[in-house]
């Protein structure tokens, strides 16, 4: 009883430690997408609207993903897979010499993918966290039943 | 004393409407109003109590900041037409010239549009208004830098500027990007070397704006291309020759590899040493961008402070095109509701 006890203990204190770090998590995102948007319009202003625009991808082409993302649901497991012949070319669409801060921008957004899956492993452990206490507390519920049961038997 | 005594015959009347033009640039007071708006309806309001008026007016809402990119840049090339359709020589000629830079950056628009594909139709009314020439529209059937030459090229005033980039290769971003740096080189040079023969002090006054403009670039196309597929002497054909660097800081420029080598050459130099040190490439940072459009907007309101030369068109002009930038950079911050950085703006007066 007591160890079932410390065992719930722990992983509540485990569950509420994962759901600080998830909304870090997604505080960060936030942030990261936000300043990827940010330094985009800085480098508008600086390129020219013009320059940055619809006008210099092309809508005819199909576009293809650089970054393919696979889930599988049992085993719960993710894979980011990049595609290294196409991963450049996107920056490459504005200008050869484009201003530094549209390469940061770049950055951000790469960076997101990997915190987005960052978030949702985080996500998964947390209700994996949350089935385990669940299933402890119904154990410690149906011991406690047991024991008042065995108590009222005795003082009968 | 010539330039003071026979001035104003032929150009008195277009530096008096360059400069009533010039003091309704908005002031450090009008940015303060323009900064407190919520939303881009208060910016359309504020900026109806300025020189600006009722540009938005017809303006269906919801705004956005592609539409108020494109008011502003319409009323600008009104006033420059203006100043140009009531120009005699050489002031005409020095007005020409100005366009010309234009008329290289449509060039680019139209080739890489075509290159992704656009269809002509979406191009042609994104192109710069002074940039526009007769040809324009010709430019997509163009494959090579050479048949852009031949077939679109040779009969506008940019034809000699191009000398240096006729090749049978294709068009690719490696080569518009050669293309573009080229033509701007030769323009740049061109332009210095007309305004030297114009002499007194159009020519003090715009071989230092000149200058700087050349070094610019020279710095620029160096920072802009650590990683890319250019290598050294590629990048060292691009560099302007009209500036200080010449010749020394090119030769240093083109055996730089990283932004910490770039800033140690400019070093050397008083006038950019100061400017590099207060950028850097972290986030809170001015980027050298920045820094460098400060210094633009300096020497251009200078040219202001003399009397009696082309300067002040060339001036003008700028002025107001960093002005639309403010502009348009404030409109972004509201737009996005991204706050902290909208006094970025560079003030004017």
């Amino acid at each position: 009883m007591d160890s079932l006890c410390e065992q719930i203990d722990k992983l509540t204190i485990d569950y509420l430690e994962e759901f600080g770090h998830l909304l870090a998590c997604k505080q960060l995102l936030d942030d990261t997408i936000k300043q990827g948007y940010f330094n985009l319009s800085r480098a508008r202003v600086i390129m020219g609207v013009n320059n940055l625009s619809r006008l210099q991808y092309s809508e005819k082409d199909p576009m293809i993903a650089s970054t393919k993302i696979s889930i599988t649901l049992t085993p719960f497991n993710i894979e980011k897979q990049i595609d290294k012949e196409h991963y450049d070319d996107t920056l490459k669409w504005f200008g050869l010499l484009s201003p530094t801060i549209l390469k940061q921008s770049q950055k951000s957004f790469q960076q997101t993918i990997d915190l987005a899956l960052e978030t949702c492993i985080r996500q998964k452990k947390i209700l994996q966290l949350k089935n385990q206490i669940e299933q402890l507390l119904k154990e410690k519920k149906t011991f406690l039943i047991k024991e008042n049961f065995d108590e009222n038997k005795k003082d009968n | 004393m010539k330039d003071d005594l026979f001035f104003n015959l032929d150009h008195g009347y277009a530096e008096g409407l360059c400069r009533g033009f010039k003091s309704g640039i908005l002031k450090a007071s009008d940015y303060h109003n323009l900064v407190q708006c919520e939303t881009l309806e208060d910016l359309r309001l504020h900026l109806q109590s300025t020189d600006y008026g009722n540009f938005l007016a017809n303006e269906a809402s919801p705004l956005t900041v592609n539409v108020i990119d494109d008011r502003l840049r319409e009323k600008l090339v009104q006033e420059f037409q203006h100043l140009r359709n009531v120009s005699y020589q050489p002031l005409s000629t020095f007005l020409d010239y100005i366009t010309y830079a234009y008329m290289i950056d449509n060039i680019v628009l139209l080739i890489t549009g075509t290159l992704h594909q656009r269809a002509i139709g979406d191009l042609l009314p994104r192109c710069h208004p002074l940039g526009s020439f007769e040809q324009l529209g010709a430019i997509t059937v163009a494959d090579t830098p050479a048949q852009l030459y031949t077939a679109v090229l040779v009969d506008t005033p940019l034809a000699p500027y191009f000398i240096d980039c006729i090749s049978e290769h294709d068009l690719d971003e490696l080569n518009v990007e050669i293309i573009r740096s080229t033509l701007y080189k030769a323009y740049l040079e061109d332009f210095y070397n007309f305004c030297k023969t114009l002499g007194g002090i159009t020519a003090e006054v715009m071989c230092e704006i000149l200058a700087f403009e050349a070094d610019r670039r020279a710095f620029m196309i160096t920072i802009n291309s650590f990683d890319t597929g250019l290598t050294q002497d590629e990048r060292a054909k691009l560099y302007p020759t009209c500036g200080h660097l010449n010749p020394d800081g090119l030769q240093e420029l083109r055996r730089t590899d990283s932004y910490d080598g770039v800033r140690d050459v400019a070093a050397r130099y008083p006038q950019y040493k100061v400017l590099f040190e207060g950028s850097g490439t972290n986030t809170g940072d001015k980027t050298i961008e920045d820094k460098f459009f400060e210094y633009e907007v300096k020497l251009n309101m200078n040219a202001f402070l003399r009397q009696f030369h082309f300067g002040i068109f060339y001036a003008y002009l700028k002025l107001k095109e960093q002005e639309n930038r403010n502009i348009i950079w404030i409109a972004e911050c509201i737009a996005q509701k991204h706050r902290t950085r909208i006094d970025n703006y560079i003030p004017i007066f």
